[in-house]
């Protein structure tokens, strides 16, 4: 039914399309034959172009980004590389949506070892830095860095010492020194704090397995200590209580996007609560570079309609 | 089972009748799954928080899960050759008496089918699972079923609603592409995700096959990390 009302409609536009100009003396059904196929490719071609206008925007955007994460992050400061870097983020500004918590899935350790993911990951200390920066240049202030085992926590110095003297990181943040503060089950540091801040620029957790099924378990075991001491009655055990438990105690939103950076579309005992709402992208198989990807899905999550529970 | 509506407004019609197509879509899927072999499959057929939608689209879902649970428990090929057996899952204290009585009906009338477990999660919410598996086995450190030392992993685990087994693949349909609180626990236990830009109703054959067979190319690599971490 709906195609036939579309179709009697492209004839309606095509006989005026085509009446409404001077052809000649041609019959009426060569007419309306030359109108539809006009109205067709006219369709056709303004849906190519939208289509392509956007595929454009992208593209440019990306190679711009590509250049940019080559360059721009890492290079020197010259003027052009300044201006591309404002460019780009005043397009990442220009999202229609971004997330405020970012969580990003690596591989684990021996994984990484034994498996090429895409090309992308250099290791543990050169992968936070990059993502540091992108949550800068994308105005993320929170972001939670997962692997399984615990190698970022074990190299949690190292990402410290990196961060702190990070060139890349300050050149996401306009040339200046960021407030970071850097969390790992129970270590807090703060880099490059500035004394007059309440609030950092960006906060980075560094999760593990640890954060996800062994926390409700250790929440189940208080729970127990509760209600055996009387404190407590089971049936007060409701999801509402349940969540005010796992709050983030600084009280961050779980995370909006979660970026899968691995081959495999698995989320390796990531914690599962925090998980409810998030939009999961796995990298792109076309992005050339860490920044590439951040950028591809910071892009996706932009398009993406919040529809909970309609 | 994403997209019943959309699919419903898309062909110009109104929302019920997209449920009903996502139901005969449901139909014909678990007569694939059945035919491939697959021991278990989980449905996400209402959500916790759609009791936000408009009151008659929630009486509308809830006048079709009760003639169709009855409809697939009585009549349908699926249960009556090849044994299929019913689960309602989720928090059916929310749910009016009539569609509690034909949930009940469902599984009672086929508790004793030894085929492929059909578990229809109805209205459900992976976080009200896992906080009342959190509750379960407090209760039952309380009542000395269990003792405090044994809180672990597994305890949780098998007080799921969904315990087991392991989930293998996870489909969302209509190019969504979050969890919407469905089987967390489960998900993120190495669980194959698929997130298909297809409406429900649109889910075909060979959508399916293709989900299966890159399952298939991914599976030792899925097995490899399993075992790397025993």
């Amino acid at each position: 039914m709906a195609v036939f009302v579309w179709f009697i409609s492209l004839m309606a536009l095509a006989a005026i399309a085509h009446l409404s100009g001077s052809r000649g003396k041609q019959g009426l059904k060569q007419q309306l034959a030359d109108g539809a196929c006009s109205v067709v490719l006219r369709s056709a071609q303004l849906a190519f172009a939208v289509h392509r206008s956007f595929q454009a925007w992208v593209q440019n955007s990306l190679t711009q980004a590509g250049l940019d994460m080559q360059e721009l992050l890492q290079g020197d400061d010259t003027e052009a590389i300044l201006a591309k870097r404002q460019q780009l983020s005043d397009l990442l500004a220009s999202l229609p949506q971004r997330p405020e918590h970012l969580a990003v899935i690596l591989p684990e350790h021996e994984v990484r070892e034994n498996e090429a993911i895409g090309g992308l990951l250099v290791s543990e200390v050169d992968d936070v830095e990059v993502l540091c920066a992108w949550g800068l240049l994308a105005k993320i202030r929170r972001l939670s860095i997962y692997a399984r085992d615990d190698s970022l926590g074990r190299a949690f110095d190292s990402i410290a010492g990196r961060l702190r003297n990070s060139k890349m990181v300050a050149r996401a943040f306009n040339g200046r020194t960021p407030d970071i503060c850097l969390d790992s089950s129970g270590r807090v540091e703060h880099i490059c704090a500035n004394s007059g801040s309440t609030r950092p620029d960006i906060h980075i957790s560094l999760w593990t397995r640890d954060h996800g099924y062994p926390s409700l378990v250790r929440l189940s075991r208080e729970l127990s200590r509760e209600v055996q001491s009387k404190a407590l009655a089971p049936a007060a055990i409701t999801e509402a209580l349940v969540a005010d438990r796992l709050q983030d105690p600084r009280g961050s939103k779980h995370p909006e996007l979660v970026l899968l950076l691995d081959d495999l579309p698995c989320v390796s005992e990531f914690p599962p609560w925090p998980l409810q709402n998030s939009e999961l992208v796995q990298a792109d198989s076309g992005a050339r570079s860490l920044g590439d990807a951040v950028f591809r899905a910071l892009v996706c999550f932009a398009k993406i309609e919040m529809r909970f529970g309609k | 089972m994403d997209g019943n509506r959309r699919y419903a407004r898309k062909r110009q019609r109104v929302a019920s009748s997209g449920h009903v197509s996502g139901f005969y879509r449901l139909a014909k899927v678990l007569e694939w799954c059945n035919d491939l072999g697959i021991g278990n499959v989980s449905v996400f057929a209402f959500a916790i928080n759609n009791f936000n939608r408009t009151p008659e689209e929630v009486q509308t879902l809830m006048d079709l899960a009760e003639s169709k649970l009855r409809e697939l428990a009585e009549k349908s090929d699926l249960v009556q050759r090849h044994g299929v057996r019913i689960c309602v899952i989720g928090n059916r204290s929310l749910l009016s008496q009539g569609v509690q009585e034909a949930a009940e009906f469902a599984e009672q009338k086929t508790m004793h089918n030894r085929g492929m477990r059909l578990n229809i999660c109805f209205p459900y919410s992976a976080t009200d699972e896992i906080s009342s598996a959190i509750r379960k086995v407090v209760e039952d450190v309380d009542a000395c079923k269990l003792q405090h030392a044994e809180i672990d992993e597994k305890a949780l685990e098998s007080r799921l609603q969904i315990p087991g087994p392991d989930l293998d693949i996870l489909v969302r349909t209509s190019g969504q592409i979050r969890f919407s609180n469905y089987m967390l626990w489960q998900s993120v236990k190495m669980a194959y995700i698929r997130f298909v830009d297809v409406f429900w109703p649109d889910f075909s054959f060979f959508h399916m096959v293709c989900i299966l067979i890159s399952w298939q190319l991914a599976y030792n690599d899925i097995q490899r990390r399993k075992q790397l971490r025993k």
